[in-house]
């Protein structure tokens, strides 16, 4: 009981002074802006892998080995090495290593070749049939990748993105162990290491909640905008049909 | 015109290159309805996506009006292929867009502008009957309904031939007339050269006027589809357009004769007729016929007794009535 009103004063304390909240929106706005930036430069690369490969668009094997390499490569280092070797990259780019800009640069350069694999493997869901009527139509390369690739396997990539940002916030949390914010930091300085375990389960809670949100609302948008499913709303309008 | 010139494809393999297409020349006339039967594996699949380059001959060309097609550049054949439609077995529509946007696609692909390719669709659409389905998305039509906006999709910008590569092979034989018609239609009333690859003779029976046997990597036989019908030389021609039941020989005692109707006949009993004044018992081995339009088109096989008096006069009836035959066995 005791240990309990310690718990609720403790979390009071961080909800009054703003810091619980503070770290909800670090945690939102690392993740999505890592995001954002880790599918800027890993979009490119998930198209590049894809059409390169050897069934490909135009297919280069000596790019698509290279930049397959650099990628595994990049996917093999854990997150805590990768971000301690990382430091002197943010430091180099942000002019500071500590705070939440390196954890982003950080944290975009881990999820990048992530982001470019699960591109690449959206990508190459796409009917190879549908590939091949289109150059039959009279399509160029970059028509089939922006007007074919892309908008047919989006659904594939909506996935893409929800298990990336899964993903991110995952690794926004370990980011907090050298110096980032966030709910992780909650978690690990506030919870851990000042001995306030119930503190860490309510950060891990709220992380939860966060993780449940994200799959939830995104796997409903997949579905929604796949229009290979029919959707409820027709499927009354069938069911209507059948009983006339 | 489409001239196929001692077009040959090989394919690299661990053991050695295969030969999927030897020497083949066809040439494909303006308005026509040219069909390529073969058994699977006989190279038909490829001499269609050789004619608009979406496999290149190892040797020989591909002269598409008076332009050979395997010396132009990349950029060339593409505007060619806008003037060469492409269907496909398993339709191959855009499966995020309904079926104005996949008839819209050439035409972006050819940068038409947004109203003048919405009108273009629509009046397409309205030509192959799914005026009313502009708005449904692939999976909500039939197999049918996805070809015929396949088809549609094919002529939207306007093109002078269209390649179908098995259109009707996933589809039901109902849907299969309907979808043949169409094409036929399509060929009269446009003006398109139709090119139709199958493995199915009924197929090339009911609407093609010429047709290349293909067997082996090669051509066995090509000409004028009547002409193939009634007297097929080669053994593949042969066993494509009779089934091997009716191609058996005759047991001892028995003759067979194989009776053609190519529409000059109207529709009437022949074989009645033939039996009611012979007084001679027939025996029906085969048959397959159609009525289009009260004609009778389609091929017969009979088996009567081995008595040359018996067959004189079967035979003479025939001539009479003006049906051609071949006789088979003894």
């Amino acid at each position: 009981m005791e240990n309990l009103l310690l718990v609720s004063k403790e979390l009071q304390n961080l909800s009054s002074s703003g810091d619980l909240w503070m770290a909800i929106w670090e945690t939102v706005y690392m993740t999505v802006l890592s995001l954002a930036l880790a599918y800027v430069i890993g979009l490119p690369l998930g198209v590049i892998l894809t059409v390169t490969d050897k069934n490909g668009l135009c297919k280069n094997l000596v790019v698509n080995k290279t930049l397959g390499i650099v990628v595994n490569i990049l996917r093999s280092i854990p997150f805590v090495i990768l971000m301690v070797t990382l430091l002197p990259v943010a430091n180099f780019l942000l002019g500071k290593s500590v705070g939440n800009g390196p954890m982003i640069v950080m944290l975009t350069i881990a999820a990048a070749p992530y982001v470019a694999r699960m591109v690449e493997s959206s990508l190459k869901e796409v009917n190879k049939g549908v590939i091949e009527a289109a150059r039959a139509l009279g399509a160029s390369n970059s028509q089939i990748i922006f007007k074919v690739l892309l908008p047919e396997a989006k659904p594939a990539l909506l996935v893409g993105l929800v298990i990336s940002a899964v993903t991110v916030l995952g690794y926004s949390a370990m980011a907090s162990t050298i110096g980032g914010g966030g709910l992780g930091k909650i978690a690990i300085i506030n919870g851990h290491q000042r001995q306030n375990k119930d503190v860490m389960w309510v950060a891990l809670a709220l992380s939860m909640v966060i993780v449940q949100v994200i799959q939830e609302l995104g796997m409903l948008i997949a579905k929604r905008t796949d229009k290979r499913i029919h959707h409820i709303g027709k499927k009354k309008k069938n069911k209507k049909e059948n009983t006339l | 015109m489409i001239e196929i010139q001692n077009l040959t494809k090989q394919f690299p393999t661990k053991e050695g290159p295969i030969t999927v297409l030897d020497s083949v020349s066809l040439t494909i006339e303006d308005g026509d309805i040219y069909g390529i039967i073969g058994l699977s594996g006989a190279g038909k699949s490829t001499l269609i996506r050789c004619i608009n380059m979406l496999e290149r001959p190892t040797h020989g060309s591909v002269i598409v009006d008076g332009k050979d097609l395997t010396q132009i550049s990349m950029k060339e054949v593409r505007a060619m292929r806008s003037r060469i439609g492409m269907i496909f077995q398993h339709f191959n529509l855009l499966e995020q867009r309904t079926a104005l946007g996949n008839v819209c696609f050439p035409l972006e692909l050819a940068k038409v502008g947004k109203k003048e390719r919405v009108e273009r669709a629509r009046a397409l659409l309205k030509t192959v009957g799914l005026a009313d389905k502009e708005n449904a998305y692939p999976s909500e039509l039939s197999g049918g309904q996805q070809q015929r906006v396949a088809i549609a999709r094919a002529l939207a910008t306007n093109p002078s031939y269209l390649l179908c590569d098995e259109a009707t092979s996933a589809l039901d034989p109902s849907t299969t007339v309907s979808i043949l018609e169409l094409l036929k239609e399509i060929n009269q009333t446009m003006g398109v050269t139709v090119v139709i690859i199958t493995h199915e003779m009924k197929v090339v029976e009911s609407i093609c006027n010429k047709v290349a046997v293909l067997d082996h990597a090669r051509i066995a036989e090509a000409g004028e589809m009547a002409e193939i019908f009634c007297n097929p030389t080669s053994g593949i021609a042969k066993s494509l357009i009779l089934p091997e039941k009716a191609r058996e020989n005759p047991v001892e005692g028995r003759v067979r004769l194989r009776l053609l109707f190519n529409g000059e006949k109207t529709f009437m009993p022949v074989v009645s007729q033939l039996i009611l004044k012979i007084k001679t018992p027939v025996s029906i081995v085969f048959a397959d016929m159609k009525d289009i339009d009260g004609k009778m088109y389609g091929h017969m096989v009979i088996e009567v007794e081995d008595n040359e008096d018996a067959i004189r006069e079967v035979c003479a009836h025939l001539d009479e009535e003006h049906v051609a035959y071949v006789r088979k066995g003894a």
